[in-house]
C-alpha cells in the first residue's frame, strides 16, 4: 500500500485551476464559511463565493484518485468520548479485534473533507493523556474516488464538501499503553447545496 | 492553519446522527479488510513519535 498518493492529473480549465489555488491559500476561511454560511450569506460577496465553490466542485468532479490509498482524519477530544458512546464502542476493549457490530452513524461535514495519508499528522493533534479518548478515522481511498491530491509530499487529499461519512467498524491499538480507537468510514454520498 | 484545524473534526464542524440503515455485509467485509491495515499504520506512526 503506498504511503503517499501520487498527484491526480485532471484536465482542469483555468478557472478550476484558479479555484484550487485559491482554496490552497484560503482554506481556513473557506471551510469556516461552508460550515457557517450565515457569516457571508447576506453579504455582497456571497454570489462570488458560490461561483468560486462551483468551480472548485467542478475541479473535484473531474478528478479521481489514481490508486488505492489509506487515508486518515481525527476527531476532537470534546466529542470523541460521546461519539464512541453513540457507536456503543468502548475504548478499553483491548487491542486487535475488529468490531463491525457498532451502531452505524453518519458524520456530515458541510465543508470539504481533507484526509491525510500520514496518521502521525493526526496523532500529533490528539490528546496523549491516558484518560482521554483518541479517535482516528481511517478510509480506504479507491481508484476512481472523486478526490484531488492537494499536496503530494504531505499526503493531503481533498474529498467533496457536504459529504456523509458512515462508520463501518472499529478497532483499537495501544500506543504507549494508551488506546487509540481507529474507526473505519466510507463516503455515503455528498450534497450540492451550500446552505 | 495548523493540522489541528485541518485534519480534526471539531464539534461545531460536523453533524452526527444515527444512520437510517444497517451496514451491508459488503461494508462490514471492507471494514474487516481495511481496519487491520489501518491499525498497523497508526501504531507504527504512534511508535515513531514516542
Amino acid at each position: 500500500m503506498p504511503e503517499h498518493a501520487p498527484p491526480s492529473v485532471p484536465e482542469l480549465d483555468q478557472m478550476e485551476h484558479d479555484a484550487l489555488d485559491f482554496f490552497r491559500t484560503y482554506e481556513e476561511d473557506i471551510q469556516l464559511i461552508l460550515r457557517n454560511p450565515r457569516l457571508l450569506m447576506e453579504g455582497e460577496e456571497w454570489k462570488n463565493f458560490t461561483a468560486f465553490i462551483a468551480y472548485l466542485d467542478s475541479a473535484l468532479a473531474k478528478s479521481t484518485l489514481p490508486r488505492e490509498t489509506l487515508l486518515f482524519r481525527g476527531m476532537g477530544r470534546e466529542i470523541a468520548g460521546s461519539f464512541l458512546f453513540m457507536l456503543d464502542m468502548k475504548a478499553e476493549k483491548g487491542e486487535g479485534g475488529v468490531f463491525t457490530d457498532l451502531i452505524p452513524h453518519i458524520i456530515r461535514d458541510p465543508g470539504y473533507t481533507i484526509l491525510s495519508t500520514d496518521p502521525e499528522t493526526i496523532l500529533q493533534e490528539l490528546p496523549g493523556d491516558e484518560w482521554e479518548t483518541r479517535v482516528v478515522f481511517a478510509c480506504l481511498g479507491r481508484p476512481g474516488d472523486t478526490a484531488i491530491v492537494l499536496d503530494e509530499e504531505a499526503g493531503e487529499v481533498l474529498y467533496p464538501r457536504n459529504a456523509n461519512w458512515v462508520t463501518t467498524g472499529a478497532t483499537t491499538v495501544l500506543i504507549d499503553q494508551t488506546p487509540v480507537v481507529v474507526i473505519g468510514i466510507e463516503m455515503a454520498g455528498c450534497g450540492e447545496e451550500i446552505a | 492553519m495548523n493540522a489541528d484545524d485541518r485534519f480534526i473534526w471539531r464539534k461545531p464542524d460536523v453533524a452526527l446522527r444515527r444512520a437510517p440503515f444497517i451496514l451491508s455485509d459488503d461494508m462490514k467485509l471492507r471494514a474487516e479488510g481495511m481496519l487491520p491495515q489501518a491499525a498497523d499504520v497508526v501504531k507504527k506512526a504512534g511508535s515513531g513519535r514516542s
